[in-house]
């Protein structure tokens, strides 16, 4: 049995005690399973997935490996990155910089300086970007 | 293409500790986050807090209790016009879905996977069971399967409705089996802007014993000889659909959500329903 609680602002007091979920039936095959696949129909538009897996490993943007190169500090390296995604608010660049913050963000430190330098204010305003036709 | 949706999940409270940033482009529906890139972010069954913000869509953030994005789920929408939210959470994370809806300038049209397929599904198997030693051992599980992975029959890339349906194999003096069949569905817009369906696979399971290989050998060509024909069956359903006019895209939400929640909170479970979603 799980039960989640949750809300928003701030504080316990606003938690909602949700009715008790059933357990889902497994989805992993049981031994001995049979079954096969068919192929999909040529005009098959569903609904699109964002991915931001990069291939190229160890992945780290040329910008970056440059800064480190330049004994940068992990905050010049937020800062940057915030800049380029106001600069060049394409999906390319967008997806390369939550990468990188995202990896980056795996610290505690690391995540409060890149909340810092990512406020709501500049996160409203890549959202205003993104709004314009 | 542009950022128009921001979920942040932080594994403390009040939005510190470590972070993961789940992002939208202009033109997506879903981004998921599996159990591997929440482990790696000391996120996985530890999402605490965090903000939700977005422009042209609402953003439904939700968190499932099993890594594949099934189970008890929790899920945190914030509309469109309403700025920006935190948000605080207690309870499993194996696995995060954002899905973006209510798109400006788009009609949603929402359904009941249940309301829908359920009936048509037992007037089916019911149909290709009379006489036999098979029977139907309830009714069917109906819920969702979202970007399967290690699976022979199913992409990684897509998201598929599930019909579930546990069976009874009665044999003459011997004792009786256990037995299950799946498909999984995948609703498509066709080249003329009409919802339909295709079955991408069927699966079907048999209690193991002596009997386990006679049983799958007559089951199995059943079961994968139904794949057309229940296709035809659920595209005829979905072609009273076609009023809606052209539709632009389809996607789900897990449980029975027939309006918009908007700004707030949903808990329930994916095996309950799923909502299937028709924009147009």
């Amino acid at each position: 049995m799980t039960t989640h609680r949750g809300g928003f602002g701030v504080g316990p007091n606003h938690a909602v005690q949700l009715a008790t979920a059933h357990t889902s039936a497994s989805l992993n095959r049981p031994d001995g399973t049979a079954g096969g696949a068919a192929s999909a129909p040529a005009h098959d538009t569903v609904a699109k997935v964002r991915r931001t897996k990069f291939d190229a490993a160890p992945w780290c943007p040329p910008w970056v490996q440059k800064m480190a190169t330049e004994k940068a500090t992990i905050e010049e390296v937020v800062h940057t990155a915030v800049k380029r995604a106001q600069r060049h608010t394409t999906e390319e660049t967008l997806v390369e910089i939550e990468t990188l913050l995202n990896e980056l963000s795996r610290d505690p430190e690391h995540a409060r300086q890149v909340r810092d330098a990512l406020s709501k204010d500049v996160i409203a305003d890549l959202l205003m970007k993104g709004a314009k036709p | 293409m542009s950022l128009y949706a921001l979920a942040t999940l932080f594994n403390g409270p009040n939005q510190t500790g470590s972070s993961r940033m789940l992002g939208l482009g202009a033109s997506d529906r879903y981004r998921p986050d599996g159990p591997i890139d929440l482990l790696t972010a000391g996120l996985y069954n530890f999402v605490t807090s965090g903000s939700l913000i977005c422009s042209d869509a609402d953003l439904n953030l939700v968190l499932f209790q099993n890594d594949d994005f099934s189970g008890s789920f929790f899920q945190l929408s914030k509309s469109r016009d309403s700025g920006n939210a935190s948000y605080w959470h207690t309870g499993p994370a194996a696995s995060a879905l954002v899905i973006a809806s209510n798109r400006r300038n788009t009609t949603e049209t929402r359904l009941s996977y249940s309301d829908l397929f359920r009936g048509e599904w037992d007037s089916f198997l019911d149909g290709k069971l009379a006489g036999t030693a098979v029977s139907r051992e309830g009714e069917p599980l109906l819920t969702w399967r979202m970007f399967p992975t290690n699976d022979q029959w199913l992409d990684a890339g897509r998201t598929y409705l599930r019909i579930h349906q546990p069976l009874h194999v009665h044999l003459d003096w011997w004792p009786d089996y256990s037995a299950s069949m799946d498909y999984h569905l995948v609703l498509y817009v066709d080249g003329n802007h009409h919802l339909r369906c295709w079955v991408a696979d069927w699966e079907c399971w048999v209690d193991g014993g002596a009997k386990n290989g006679r049983i799958h050998s007559s089951l199995d060509p059943q079961v994968a000889a139904g794949m057309p024909e229940l296709q035809n069956q659920i595209n005829g359903r979905l072609s009273q659909l076609d009023g809606l006019g052209a539709v632009k895209d389809v996607y789900y939400l897990p449980g029975r959500q027939l309006a918009s929640i908007g700004t707030g909170t949903l808990g329930g479970n994916t095996s309950d329903d799923v909502t299937i979603v028709v924009v147009s």
